[in-house]
């Protein structure tokens, strides 16, 4: 491994959506200073061993879980599965989530369901699930995955920003309730991101996107994960509630 | 301060770690705390302490919290209006709290108490009675593995017995569960009577 940080040696992180993207980037990026890592992933079962494998070869520790985080029970599994593989976990990285863009006059209340319940309903799911490990240990840091759609809306994106906008919210308001419990609770917002999931938006708008980012580029699922692990860690232990954007100044 | 099972469930054994436990989730010492004070009412406790306490006992004495209280849990089984009208627990719902709360101080449960102030029959007692109960209940869990019949090892993490030979897996039952099989006893000699 290159550098091991004494704040995440020996920590348990879970990661949702970890079996590509910034959830992968995220998952190496923890494992890469020491946490133990849950890679979760919903559907892409040999991408998912593929990023664990790659953190076992660097040294790291690293256990694959399938869960829906649409459904309870399964979150709860994962969980289980973290604590007996890994210990009680001591972060959370919600990033699982969905696009399924459309203007919203076009769009089905399916496209609308299926994006609110992974990523809003996911996310609060698997927050419920590991308070309250964490509350009994009076530890432990929550990342949410959030969006500068949140922040700006967008075209096509009325689900997702909705979406992300109640995760911004749940962030806040699960850093009140949980603060006096040592448990912190942030959100990193992506701007574009070089992902599987943002290929469509950059092949269709990049001239225009391009234009509103200063630094003129598009972000790396690294910069991202960087982002998530400050935050994650105890680096940011006076740090609650805020949501970080990591969007190369994108509409500043 | 973690609880083997084979400490004797007992109430000297239990009470001292449940008054640990309420102290830290209200930042209050510990010994200063009455048995039968109200939580709510005495120590202003919010229910996210109640929450905090229970996800506290659960790891402590690795036992499965029940999720729900006691009105809750008998609407599973008796129409939820013969318990609770217009927000207030019913002559019925008033006599189950008596029986199956029996360390709350009688003069609270009274006509008139509302849905939303069961809470505020919560003690130090309360607690205590539930990890007792659910520790009886852990003893009571067979421990004979099912599929290869090896005395299985209790997890040192997770409310669930593990089997060391074939890997099996078996939770404790959920303190729901237990807790309702209690109260159906006591409605039925409510019924009798």
């Amino acid at each position: 491994m290159e550098t091991v940080e004494t704040g995440m040696k020996g920590r348990v992180a879970i990661v949702t959506g970890a079996s590509r993207g910034i959830g992968k980037a995220i998952a190496m990026e923890l494992a890469s200073k020491g946490a133990s890592v849950l890679v979760n992933y919903r559907s892409k079962a040999q991408e998912a061993e593929e990023v664990a494998a790659a953190i076992l070869e660097q040294g790291g520790t690293a256990t694959v879980c399938q869960a829906d985080v649409t459904d309870e029970a399964d979150v709860k599994r994962m969980t289980e599965h973290a604590k007996r593989h890994l210990g009680q976990p001591d972060m959370l990285i919600a990033n699982a989530g969905v696009i399924q863009d459309q203007l919203a006059a076009a769009m089905t209340v399916d496209q609308w369901d299926t994006v609110i319940e992974t990523t809003l309903r996911g996310t609060f799911l698997c927050i419920k699930a590991v308070v309250p490990g964490m509350m009994a240990r009076r530890s432990g840091s929550i990342v949410c995955l959030s969006s500068i759609a949140a922040a700006r809306g967008g075209r096509g994106h009325a689900n997702y920003a909705a979406a992300k906008g109640g995760v911004n919210a749940l962030t806040m308001s699960l850093a009140v309730e949980l603060a006096p419990r040592g448990i912190r609770v942030n959100a990193v917002a992506p701007g574009v991101v070089v992902t599987d999931m943002s290929q469509r938006v950059r092949e269709v708008a990049e001239a225009e996107i391009m234009a509103q980012i200063p630094l003129r580029r598009f972000g790396e699922p690294e910069d991202v994960a960087r982002a998530v692990r400050f935050l994650a860690s105890d680096d940011a232990s006076y740090i609650t509630g805020q949501v970080l954007y990591v969007t190369g100044g994108f509409g500043v | 301060m973690s609880t083997d099972i084979a400490q004797a469930v007992s109430v000297e054994a239990v009470e001292p770690i449940v008054k640990q436990v309420v102290g830290r989730a209200l930042e209050l010492d510990p010994e200063e705390l009455e048995s039968e004070a109200s939580l709510q009412l005495d120590y202003n406790a919010q229910s996210l302490d109640m929450l905090d306490i229970s996800f506290a006992l659960e790891r402590e004495f690795r036992v499965p919290f029940p999720q729900t209280d006691l009105i809750q849990r008998a609407s599973q089984h008796i129409e939820e209006e013969m318990l609770v009208q217009r927000g207030k627990i019913t002559d019925l719902g008033l006599d189950l709290l008596r029986l199956g709360m029996p360390e709350a101080e009688a003069a609270r449960i009274k006509p008139g108490l509302r849905a939303e102030d069961v809470v505020s029959l919560i003690t130090v007692n309360t607690f205590t009675r539930l990890v007792c109960r659910l520790l009886m209940a852990k003893a009571e869990f067979p421990r004979e593995c099912p599929k290869c019949g090896t005395m299985t090892k209790e997890s040192d993490s997770l409310p669930e017995f593990e089997c060391p030979a074939c890997g099996d897996v078996r939770p404790l039952r959920s303190g729901d569960d237990v807790l309702l099989a209690d109260l159906l006893v006591v409605v039925e000699g409510l019924v009798k009577q």
